[in-house]
């Protein structure tokens, strides 16, 4: 027991000593730190010495060595001996040049710009680790700035905020000029839509406006209903630019049969899936009377206001059925490289009759090659037999060169407008590269400005968001045909005019372009025969007017 | 002009006030001193404090104690707003050739961090205390809620202890940077004899260690 007491207070008494020791050490190198911090403020510091004891203070002490010197009216670099005579009063500079503020309380310790940039630099490779807790960490080689010139001081945040604030307010009031008159539009829009929907703009009162809808089992003259007063809309807002009023697509997601499920968990699967197929079907039927008016505005919008895209389509009449008009407009996009694309076959399903196709094809060009090395060599005899009496090419005509020449201007002149050129629109366009000559100048794009790339992120965007939607009912995954869906995408064509719709319309797009990847893909193929598919597309369809057939046939119509 | 109205008014109160912080500290200080007027000041130092008339190293004042004529302090006013060691070297150098252990330094703005580390390094061998002028425009210890503050001999606090059979770590303390223990240039381990009026006993006297 007292053996254990003694080792006891032996221990205590080796660690009181431990920490004594400890401390006298700490206080032996502030105290060296300090001496430092006399000795530098000192006039005549050699560098050596400057970078050997920079190790030995920190940050603080740096500090405390301009002010001393300052204070004694020497400049505040401890390299520097010149005497600072003339101090500003002033804390704030004003620099008109830069039009910026600069607090000049630390420059006023220096005798030049230049000593007060070489300060800080030196500065600011001091370790801010405590000057007795250094042995461990590795010794900052400094460095000293020589040249160059400094700044004027220390640059007031409270400006640079001042100027943020007024660049977003400039950046605000350029957005606001360009929205310009569309606003007054749009706004009007929202607030009829917001009347004319439902009693209430609360989405709660809407649910159960629908609920009531399917007590009373009123259904058609209910959507007949809404029918009429989505007409009534279209015609009071003939003037609709063809963008979508944000409050209203909204409106529309916040309508999405998921976000009900929850409240009215006693409804049926069936019930919900008529449901969900009413409200397409009133979109729909709203789409069928707005349709001309959104294909009609935007070729108004893209006279008036980009000149630079060439006209690609007409004015479609007014009286044309919704579907035809969609299918016309995709039908814009789709290019050979589409074609291309649907025609072949899963790559998988290929994969095996190309690889023997490769290898014959192969064959014959290594025998080729064979024949043509032994046709070379008769012919360079023949050559060496003809000698200086070789014959040539003859040089091709000016003209030629003239029009080939005009040719490769018309087809990089459309290519950075952003378009892809076939011979037929060569043809087109080279009558608009006679008649205005004074055609405004193209800038080159660059990638992630280019008007093609967003586009295409703008159309796979809204594909995306009504994808599961239509997915749902051909017992399809989102993971079945993203990559489908991604590559047919970028076959496409587009033009800043055909790729805004309405968010029924983008449904309605969806349909078609899974039908299209169908061409291609087995898998869908097969869900577009599946009952719950087959139902939906007939329910959305009779909303259109339409039927099964005209819907295929206005598939192939588009292939083709 | 009325900067230099300001300035004058300012360096004299700050003088009374130490000329009386001197005399409550033991030192003599001659009536005449302790009661000057504004316009006594002006005439003895001029009323030009922006053309150094007065400078403030012309306030510098060395008194002698009462009991000990050998025991005297000075009080030094420095020219520069902030002060650093270099400010400090010449006055530590006076001192030393006056064989001089004790100084009071009276800045106007502050100290720079390595001086006041540079005081505590002097300590053991020269007593400097250091006070900002705002802090002398008043004599704290005329306020009303301040009360009388008594420091004791070493000789009175041995009694002390004895009369009550107190240790010294019984006693109620008061901290060495406390205001009023600044004012006295009190040191760790004396006593100061607090004396408050009270309504029911009269007098009620208390002790505080300096810690």
């Amino acid at each position: 027991m007292s053996v254990f007491k003694e080792s006891q207070e032996n221990d205590d008494e080796r660690k009181r000593k431990d920490i004594e020791e400890r401390i006298r050490k700490r206080i032996e190198y502030e105290k060296r730190a300090f001496n430092i911090v006399q000795e530098l403020i000192e006039p005549d510091i050699s560098v050596q010495y400057l970078l050997q004891v920079g190790n030995m203070i920190g940050p603080s002490h740096y500090v405390d060595i301009v002010e001393e010197r300052s204070i004694t009216k020497i400049c505040g670099y401890p390299l520097c001996n010149k005497s600072v005579k003339t101090v500003l009063k002033q804390k704030y500079h004003i620099s008109t040049k830069s039009n910026k503020i600069y607090d000049i309380s630390e420059r006023k310790k220096f005798c030049s710009n230049q000593c007060f940039k070489a300060s800080k630099y030196f500065e600011n490779q001091i370790s801010s680790a405590p000057v007795w807790a250094r042995e461990l960490e590795p010794k900052v080689e400094f460095q000293l700035l020589t040249g160059s010139s400094g700044s004027i001081g220390d640059e007031i945040i409270v400006s640079s905020k001042e100027q943020d604030a007024l660049k977003d307010e400039v950046e605000r009031l350029k957005k606001l000029d360009r929205e310009g008159k569309d606003t007054d539009n749009k706004t009007q829009v929202t607030e009829q839509t917001d009347s004319s929907i439902s009693d209430g703009q609360e989405c709660c009162k809407e649910k159960d406006f629908y609920l009531e809808e399917f007590k009373s089992q009123e259904l058609e003259s209910n959507v007949e209903d809404v029918e009429s007063r989505f007409s009534q809309l279209t015609t009071d807002t003939s003037q609709v630019p063809s963008e979508i009023p944000k409050s209203l697509y909204e409106q529309s997601e916040l309508k999405n049969p998921i976000q009900t499920v929850p409240n009215q968990p006693t409804e049926s699967k069936s019930e919900y899936m008529l449901r969900l197929l009413n409200k397409r079907k009133k979109h729909l039927s709203k789409m069928s009377v707005d349709v001309p008016l959104s294909v009609g505005s935007s070729t108004q919008t893209k006279n008036t206001a980009v000149n630079v895209l060439p006209k690609t389509h007409t004015e479609p009449q007014r009286k044309t059925s919704p579907l035809r008009l969609l299918s016309d407009i995709i039908k814009q996009w789709v290019t050979e490289n589409t074609k291309m694309y649907l025609k072949q076959q899963s790559l998988s399903v290929v994969c095996a009759s190309m690889e023997e196709h490769y290898n014959s094809l192969c064959q014959r060009l290594e025998e080729k090659e064979r024949e043509k090395e032994k046709l070379e060599e008769l012919l360079f005899k023949k050559l060496q037999i003809e000698d200086g009496k070789s014959k040539m090419k003859p040089l091709p005509g000016y003209e030629d060169l003239k029009e080939e020449v005009r040719k490769e201007e018309i087809k990089v002149r459309e290519f950075l407008r952003g378009n892809f050129c076939t011979d037929k629109d060569l043809q087109e366009s080279e009558k608009d590269y006679i008649e205005d000559d004074k055609a405004p100048v193209v800038m080159p794009t660059v990638d992630s400005l280019d008007q093609m790339v967003i586009r295409r992120r703008i159309v796979l965007e809204r594909l995306m968001k009504v994808l599961p939607e239509v997915l749902s009912p051909l017992r399809l995954s989102i993971l079945d045909v993203t990559e489908e869906l991604r590559e047919l995408v970028h076959t496409f064509r587009f033009t800043s005019s055909n790729i805004t719709f309405k968010p029924a319309q983008w449904t309605m797009v969806a349909i078609i372009i899974l039908k299209l990847i169908s061409n291609r893909n087995k898998k869908v193929e097969e869900s577009f025969i599946n009952q719950s598919a087959v139902r939906y597309l007939d329910i959305i369809l009779k909303a259109l007017g339409e039927d099964i057939d005209t819907f295929q046939i206005v598939i192939d119509n588009i292939v083709q | 002009m009325e900067q230099d109205e300001q300035e004058t008014y300012k360096l004299w109160r700050i003088r009374k006030t130490v000329m009386q912080l001197c005399h409550d500290r033991g030192y003599l200080v001659t009536q005449d001193e302790l009661d000057q007027t504004l316009d006594e000041f002006k005439a003895q130092f001029g009323d030009k404090p922006s053309e150094r008339k007065p400078g403030r190293s012309d306030l510098i004042v060395l008194v002698a104690h009462n009991d000990d004529p050998t025991d005297q302090m000075f009080v030094f006013f420095p020219d520069e707003p902030r002060v650093g060691i270099k400010t400090l070297r010449p006055y530590i150098k006076r001192m030393e050739e006056e064989n001089i252990t004790r100084a009071v330094i009276v800045v106007q703005v502050g100290m720079t961090p390595s001086s006041k580390q540079a005081l505590v390094e002097l300590s053991d061998k020269y007593t400097l205390e250091q006070f900002i002028e705002a802090e002398l425009l008043v004599n704290i210890t005329e306020h009303m809620l301040v009360p009388e503050h008594v420091v004791m001999t070493p000789e009175e606090k041995a009694e002390l202890l004895v009369r009550y059979k107190l240790k010294e770590a019984m006693i109620p303390r008061i901290q060495q940077g406390d205001p009023v223990a600044r004012y006295f240039g009190l040191k760790r381990g004396q006593v100061v004899k607090i004396i408050r009026p009270s309504e029911t006993a009269g007098r009620y006297v208390s002790y505080r260690l300096v810690v």
